[in-house]
């Protein structure tokens, strides 16, 4: 058990802090949230932030894992073997947030927002780049992008 | 057969780590290759296992370019998982995972396979067990092994002899890059890296 809330820590929360948001969203019965209510918009913005913030330590962590028995790996595989297996651990990650956000808004929402799909492409290619190119100057900006994008989004 | 062929590696410093260094490695060879520290001997092992690439020179592989398993420095592992995962995890990367076969190699090394802790809270010598059954799981027929014993208590270092003898008459490849003098093995040849070379001693 305490494996794999170490492992999924970051998941879970996000997911907790997904369902938060949408649930008192839903509540104000209005997925758009008021601009003109400040309180709210930072409230949200800083869960916004949160949520952003746990999926990319998500996919990092989950890339870390593998990290640690890199030198295994390529004496199995090979370098490129190795950071092909390594993207496609990135995209599994990926694809299960889409996956859990895609259905919290269908639970809440009934449809599925397009400036998630954006959000979450971004995620995605930053977290490639940062594992295949190991450029910690792209990425920076990248994850930075992708806060400032998933923000805004949240604010309107 | 592998021949290593004047292989050249130098780092950060300028001067050369390798300089210049030829071996050849013949089929059911059991090697020892010893030196200083910081002479090379992971260096070169690294080299010849592919996880570093030299300046100049190469590393000829006649046959099982891909069947080599090795421990490099100290073994590293998914830490927050238990020893069933990581070797399954490994195992599962070119192979089907023979459960049986690796439980019967854990036994002769008094782990349990089945065991909860994670790798994390093994010591030294355990996780060392766990490296050299990594590198023999899957039958691999080129074995290097870096410092093998290191942490391993008196049972533990005779364990690991029993299963070199046992490698070495299955005409396995082995080359073992340590310090410790490991009594309880006839090696075959000894090779001594010093100043970037490698001098025979046997």
């Amino acid at each position: 058990m305490e494996r794999y809330l170490t492992k999924y820590k970051y998941l879970i929360l996000t997911t907790l802090l997904r369902v938060y948001l949408m649930y008192i969203l839903v509540d104000e019965n209005t997925y758009l949230v008021s601009v003109y209510d400040i309180d709210s918009v930072f409230f949200h913005f800083v869960i916004g932030l949160g949520i952003t913030l746990m999926d990319i330590l998500y996919i990092l962590q989950s890339c870390l894992y593998m990290h640690q028995i890199k030198n295994q790996m390529i004496i199995r595989l090979s370098q490129k073997e190795y950071y092909m297996y390594s993207i496609k651990n990135i995209l599994v990650c990926y694809f299960i947030i889409t996956i859990i956000q895609g259905s919290l808004q269908m639970f809440f929402y009934h449809h599925i927002s397009y400036h998630f799909m954006l959000y979450s492409f971004i995620l995605m290619i930053s977290s490639i780049i940062i594992f295949r190119f190991d450029n910690e100057h792209i990425h920076n900006y990248l994850v930075l992008l992708s806060l400032i994008i998933n923000s805004l989004f949240k604010l309107f | 057969m592998i021949e290593v062929k004047n292989i050249k590696k130098s780092f950060n410093s300028g001067s050369f780590v390798l300089n210049d260094l030829s071996m050849i490695i013949e089929e059911g060879d059991l090697i020892r290759i010893t030196g200083s520290n910081g002479c090379g001997k992971s260096t070169l092992l690294k080299i010849m296992c592919g996880l570093m690439k030299p300046d100049s020179g190469s590393v000829i592989y006649e046959k099982y370019k891909n069947e080599i398993g090795a421990i490099i420095e100290n073994p590293t592992f998914i830490e927050n998982d238990t020893i069933l995962y990581n070797l399954k995890f490994l195992y599962d990367l070119r192979n089907n995972f023979d459960e049986e076969k690796v439980k019967s190699l854990c036994q002769q090394f008094d782990l349990d396979l089945y065991n909860k802790s994670v790798m994390k809270k093994y010591s030294v010598g355990m996780r060392q067990k766990v490296g050299f059954i990594q590198a023999i799981m899957e039958d691999q027929k080129i074995i290097y092994l870096d410092e093998p014993t290191r942490g391993m208590d008196e049972n533990g270092v005779n364990q690991f002899y029993s299963m070199i003898r046992q490698l070495h008459s299955e005409n396995k490849t082995i080359v073992i890059c340590t310090h410790e003098k490991l009594d309880g093995i006839h090696f075959q040849k000894e090779f001594e890296i010093k100043n970037g070379t490698i001098f025979n001693k046997i």
